[in-house]
């Protein structure tokens, strides 16, 4: 078996023919799938719901929606300044894409404080995957995310200490900040569908 | 790699997320009809999803198949849930 370490040009040959700078970022095969896979679950958890609405909206109504309210405003700024990062990177302006990824980072940070609150409330309560089936489902999805959102914050912070080592705005840079951020983008994306379907719906009256 | 969305954008479509977020709780009291509120909920974080895969993910400035797939994606979702949620007994 031939190996490419230490053979820079076996691993160009690796990365296809042409330019690919007009090519949208390989990233996007993982958001399609993942995203997908999401909207099975989704369906998967509303087809559950079916069999014991009066159970799933009962248990909905024991989290605390005041959390999940402020868990997606912080994924919706911390988005939003990631994206202001991306903007600041395309103009060049490297002070800014570093401020900008910082920002996302700070702001997204809460986010694991709140979720690790609320998981830490309901277990102390006695609340837990084995509880009923909509637990079940609240740790499994909301788990599957946490996992996402923990690779997201490893993202940003590789990103923020390679801005922080360069000296501009090169391609090869704003090529994994453009990726990153559509990663980091995504778990703001699923957690979209995730608080109506967890922290909603057993509201309605 | 696309041109990039203008930080006005960015700062219009932030704040019309968070309206709709706050607009998408006060909805669970709003509708007589639960289905309705669901409906209504469901369509708030359908309309959220197409701001964030459009002007943050430039899901807008992407290839053709990958703005059809994610309009797609969007409405199965609302439809399944809404749908879903309308199959349910009454409580």
């Amino acid at each position: 078996m031939s190996s490419t370490r230490g053979n820079p040009a076996a691993v160009d040959e690796l990365k296809g023919e042409g330019d690919t700078s007009a090519d949208p970022p390989a990233i996007w095969t993982f958001i399609v799938l993942d995203s997908a896979s999401f909207a099975v679950f989704f369906a998967v958890f509303m087809a559950e719901r079916l069999a014991q609405p009066a159970l799933f909206d009962a248990s909905s109504r024991l989290l605390d929606v005041r959390l999940g309210l402020t868990n997606t405003l912080i994924l919706i700024t911390s988005s939003w300044l990631v994206a202001l990062a991306v903007a600041a990177g395309r103009r060049g302006d490297l002070r800014r894409l570093r401020a900008g990824l910082l920002g996302g980072i700070l702001v997204g940070s809460a986010f694991a404080v709140l979720k690790l609150i609320e998981y830490i409330t309901k277990l102390a309560g006695g609340i837990t995957p084995q509880t009923n089936d909509f637990f079940g489902y609240y740790f499994c999805l909301t788990g599957i995310h946490f996992v996402h959102y923990l690779a997201g914050m490893i993202v940003l912070l590789v990103l923020l200490a390679r801005a922080r080592k360069s000296q501009a705005v090169d391609p090869e840079l704003m090529g994994w900040a453009v990726s990153g951020g559509i990663f980091w983008h995504l778990i703001d994306l699923l957690w979209v569908f995730l608080f109506p379907l967890l922290y909603l719906l057993g509201r309605v009256k | 790699m696309p041109a990039g969305v203008a930080p006005r954008r960015l700062h219009i479509t932030w704040a019309v997320l968070v309206a709709a977020t706050l607009c998408g709780l006060s909805s669970t009291e709003l509708f007589r009809q639960p289905v309705v509120a669901v409906g209504a909920i469901l369509l708030v974080a359908g309309i959220k999803a197409h701001l964030i895969l459009g002007t943050f993910m430039e899901v807008k400035q992407g290839p053709t198949a990958l703005r059809i797939f994610f309009a797609s994606w969007v409405i199965a979702c609302v439809i399944s849930i809404v749908l879903l949620y309308a199959l349910a007994p009454a409580r």
